[in-house]
């Protein structure tokens, strides 16, 4: 294991980012071809890594599930009646949206000339992903429309528009967070609202700062947490409490993370005084929840 | 429920092996009417450092997951009311008595024990009552931690488990969950190889590199980090915020905070 690297001096890594260079230093030469051809491919991004980490350590006390994005990312999907071709990371790598952000070029290079190469074998036409980070790589550090003609979407894009139904299984009071890749950089604020309000019984209403001047949740692409960025995030978890939620809905795996750590870590050291009392949720995760009664 | 009998290696016979990857693996019962063999209800306990007590055991997963040198195994036991397979400690002599299935398994059928221990234990009575205050301490420290959190259990996220319902309900895909376990696997496997380990090692943080992540304190199965302020002289001048302090009595020497740490600040030392 080499981890003397220039960076890692500066830059710390969680175990989860050392499984992506890992993975993205072994190179694959051999072609692959999916069974039959697909329209949608769905990119479920490294929740996988993610999982490893978080049950392995205590961050796992809380319930924190971030695999289950991906299930019910499919899920949803295929209630959508979209049959996509799961681009999972036994054949795809993670998109290299953090090693770009921490400075890692020789990493987000061998990462997207693997992706790359995968995406022209799979010969989809759209690519849609449950992360805001990827969507936003793939559709401007990969340039996919530009250089392959692939149309990328986030996974709230798709899913807009096709009269989907849901019910919530009780009343529930829910604000959407709106992540920075997905609101600022990609300027998508109303693709998760739409879906939200296509949720009977469930009430949206807007955080204190939303839009495009939502908080951050202070992590932005795993570069460094301390007591600064927690305070940010802090702030904005006050701000949800000051709203009277019962959930606060993500676009972004990573949101979801972060702001359940510190749920998690609150509720881990009451004696310091700092309680939020409602869930950080991802918004394909509520949807699937709301599924049930139609089915 | 029942849990594993503490002296089952003083009262329990030795009944049967069964083979492990390098070592056989003891098989302990009452007597030898109550070990009736793979395929009946009538199991005992299974190995000496790793023991588990096959009669208890629901096959939860939980040691399989937290085991950080990936101990344990798989085995098939139709016919047995509890489950029909349990965890075996099939890479016995791997383990680095960190103590972690022991605290995550939810019917208490893990009892581990020290290698050093074990010889003089089965022999020597006066010894095995020394070791009894011992396995009071884990005892309480493993309380310790249940209290602390017990927080997390007594707010379930419903909506979670709603979601979690509606997808078991389901095959759907995975996306690549193996493959990262046994990466993760991989790079704890060579952590270990490269780091001294065990009761006779401590972990010591360097202030000087130290910044503050609590990456460790999270990985850490016993409670043994703490953050502390130092006074300003004692920060780096890059990262100003708490250090980590590791306890020394109840650090067991497992290196799961060198693996964690970002900065290459853990390092193991000799205990004096």
């Amino acid at each position: 294991m080499n981890r003397t690297k220039p960076y890692s001096r500066t830059i710390p890594h969680p175990l989860f980012e050392r499984l992506i260079v890992e993975d993205a230093m072994n190179e694959e030469k051999e072609s692959w071809k999916p069974e039959r051809p697909h329209e949608y491919g769905y990119f479920p991004g490294c929740v996988d890594f993610m999982d490893v980490e978080v049950k392995f350590t205590h961050l796992n006390k809380g319930d924190a599930d971030h695999a289950s994005i991906a299930a019910a990312s499919i899920k949803l999907l295929n209630y959508a009646d979209i049959d996509p071709l799961i681009l999972d990371m036994n054949i795809f790598k993670c998109s290299g949206h953090d090693q770009l952000w921490q400075g890692q070029l020789e990493v987000f290079d061998a990462l997207k000339e693997h992706n790359m190469r995968r995406l022209k074998e799979s010969g989809i036409k759209i690519i849609t992903c449950s992360c805001a980070e990827c969507y936003r790589t793939f559709a401007v550090d990969y340039d996919l429309p530009g250089t392959l003609g692939i149309k990328v979407e986030h996974i709230t894009q798709t899913l807009q528009g096709r009269g989907l139904k849901f019910k919530a299984p009780e009343g529930v009071t829910v604000a959407y967070h709106d992540p920075c890749r997905l609101g600022r950089m990609m300027g998508e604020y109303e693709a998760p609202r739409d879906l939200i309000q296509l949720v009977d019984g469930a009430t949206m209403v807007e955080l204190e700062n939303n839009k495009e001047r939502a908080l951050c949740c202070g992590v932005s692409s795993m570069m460094y947490c301390n007591d600064a960025t927690k305070a940010v995030r802090r702030k904005r978890l006050d701000q949800g409490t000051d709203a009277g939620i019962d959930l606060m809905l993500g676009g972004c795996p990573k949101c979801y993370m972060h702001m359940q750590c510190m749920l998690n870590e609150e509720r881990m050291n009451p004696d310091e005084g700092h309680h939020h009392d409602y869930e950080m949720m991802d918004l394909m995760q509520f949807l699937v929840a709301c599924l049930e009664e139609e089915n | 429920m029942a849990e594993i009998d503490k002296n089952f290696m003083t009262t329990y016979a030795k009944v049967a092996t069964h083979d492990g990857d390098d070592e056989p693996i003891q098989i302990w019962a009452k007597d030898a009417d109550s070990y009736g063999g793979v395929g009946t209800d009538k199991l005992g306990i299974w190995g000496s450092v790793v023991g588990v007590d096959f009669d208890i055991c629901v096959a939860d997963g939980a040691c399989v997951d937290a085991c950080p040198v990936d101990v344990f195994d798989w085995i098939d036991t139709p016919n047995h009311p509890a489950s029909d397979k349990k965890a075996i400690g099939a890479r016995e002599p791997d383990c680095i008595v960190c103590r972690a299935c022991e605290e995550v398994c939810p019917v208490d059928a893990i009892l581990i024990t020290d290698p050093a221990d074990i010889g003089s234990g089965t022999t020597d009575t006066v010894i095995e009552k020394e070791e009894k205050p011992a396995e009071a301490v884990v005892e309480n420290q493993t309380k310790v931690v249940s209290e602390a959190t017990s927080l997390f259990f007594k707010k379930p996220n419903k909506w979670l488990t709603t979601a979690k319902n509606v997808l078991a309900k389901e095959e759907l895909p995975t996306t690549g969950i193996e493959k990262a376990k046994s990466m993760f696997k991989n790079l704890r496997k060579m952590t270990l190889d490269a780091l001294p380990r065990g009761k006779n090692y401590i972990a010591l943080v360097d202030n000087e590199k130290c910044i503050g992540c609590t990456q460790c304190v999270y990985f850490c199965n016993f409670a043994s980090i703490d953050m502390i302020s130092w006074d300003l002289k004692a920060r780096t001048s890059q990262f100003e915020s708490k250090k980590a302090l590791i306890l020394d009595d109840t650090c067991t020497g497992c290196t799961l905070c060198a693996f964690a740490c970002p900065v290459e600040a853990i390092t193991m030392e000799a205990r004096v």
